[in-house]
């Protein structure tokens, strides 16, 4: 078996709850989304966070994951999401998470359904691990803990995630591996 | 022998069934999902010059478990300063009891032992073999 080919895509905040709510339309391209890089480039951008009068958050933003060749692996389990390092000085200041699921999962419990122009108030959020988490945090939207791999997966594992930083955080631009001011995630998964 | 299709970094990087009548199968020349499960005594982890083996004996030895790890993740140096990210590419072999795993991670850039470690089997569910499923879930 050779290693699946994957990929993390951002979507416009805008994009419709009908335009996310099979898999088939998850997977395919969706208007106005982009590729975003695991390296320097392309990275999710969070936006400027304005702390002038105390603590604040980010914008929301909504990803997806998904395997774009199998590599003769028919499965991907096990999906893992965690914040690995971030600069920040405050305690504070946290990465907040929600997986997702699209409108196809009508009663979603580890999920919560996609929600369009989706603010810090539309879902209930936890704090982003900052380790590796001992089991599966993220989700197909059907819930269950692993995709099918026939060429591509059979779905996306999505979430929506956002910055709340608290009052006093170190200004200055957070990202990559800029010392002091790193930002970055690690995503792992299982297959076989 | 004739491989899969494969990189060539799976020239010094593969895993050998062993099963109960002498026969080795390779995970170069037959997809895991292919062997006879239900007969494998012996996994035998070959990566970059380095041998790591599971038996199965086990106490409560019901299956072997074989699948790999993916993704990308930070990295740190020894004094904690972070170090930059990498791809995750670990093979993971190991058993089940029918209730927990019991797992050893290899690096398959270096083919050293990462960690062993025990974990529910709902967790790996979609790793068990076909051939083994009821056995393992006790069906």
């Amino acid at each position: 078996m050779a290693e699946p080919t994957t990929r993390f895509r951002l979507i416009p905040q805008s994009t419709a709850v009908a335009d996310i709510d099979t898999a088939a339309e998850r997977l395919a391209a969706i208007s106005g989304q982009s590729v975003v890089s695991t390296g320097e480039g392309n990275e999710a951008d969070f936006g400027t966070v304005d702390i002038s009068g105390g603590a604040a958050n980010s914008s929301v933003l909504t990803l997806l994951w998904d395997v774009t060749a199998d590599g003769g692996n028919t499965l991907a389990e096990t999906f893992k999401l965690w914040m690995s390092s971030n600069g920040f000085d405050q305690a504070g200041s946290v990465c907040k998470v929600q997986p997702l699921s699209g409108g196809d999962n009508a009663t979603p419990s580890s999920t919560e359904n996609y929600v369009a122009n989706a603010t810090t108030a539309s879902y209930t959020w936890a704090t982003m691990d900052e380790s590796e988490p001992g089991a599966i945090n993220v989700w197909p939207t059907d819930e269950g803990s692993s995709m099918v791999l026939s060429t591509t997966s059979d779905d996306v594992v999505m979430w929506a995630m956002y910055l709340a930083i608290a009052a006093g955080e170190t200004t200055g631009t957070y990202k990559g591996t800029d010392a002091g001011y790193e930002l970055q995630y690690s995503f792992k998964f299982s297959y076989s | 022998m004739k491989y899969l299709h494969l990189d060539s970094e799976y020239r010094d990087r593969w895993v050998e069934f062993h099963l109960a009548n002498g026969t080795v199968e390779d995970s170069r020349s037959k997809n895991w999902r292919q062997v006879a499960w239900d007969q494998v005594i012996r996994i035998v982890c070959h990566m970059v010059g380095k041998v790591h083996q599971v038996d199965c004996k086990g106490p409560g030895f019901r299956a072997f478990l074989n699948f790999r790890w993916g993704g990308r993740e930070a990295t740190f140096d020894k004094q904690g300063k972070y170090a930059g990210h990498r791809e995750i590419k670990i093979w993971t072999i190991g058993w089940t009891d029918g209730r927990y795993c019991f797992l050893k991670d290899i690096d398959f850039y270096t083919g050293r032992y990462v960690k062993g470690y025990i974990a529910p089997l709902s967790q790996f569910m979609g790793h068990i073999h076909p051939l083994v499923r009821d056995k393992v879930l006790g069906l």
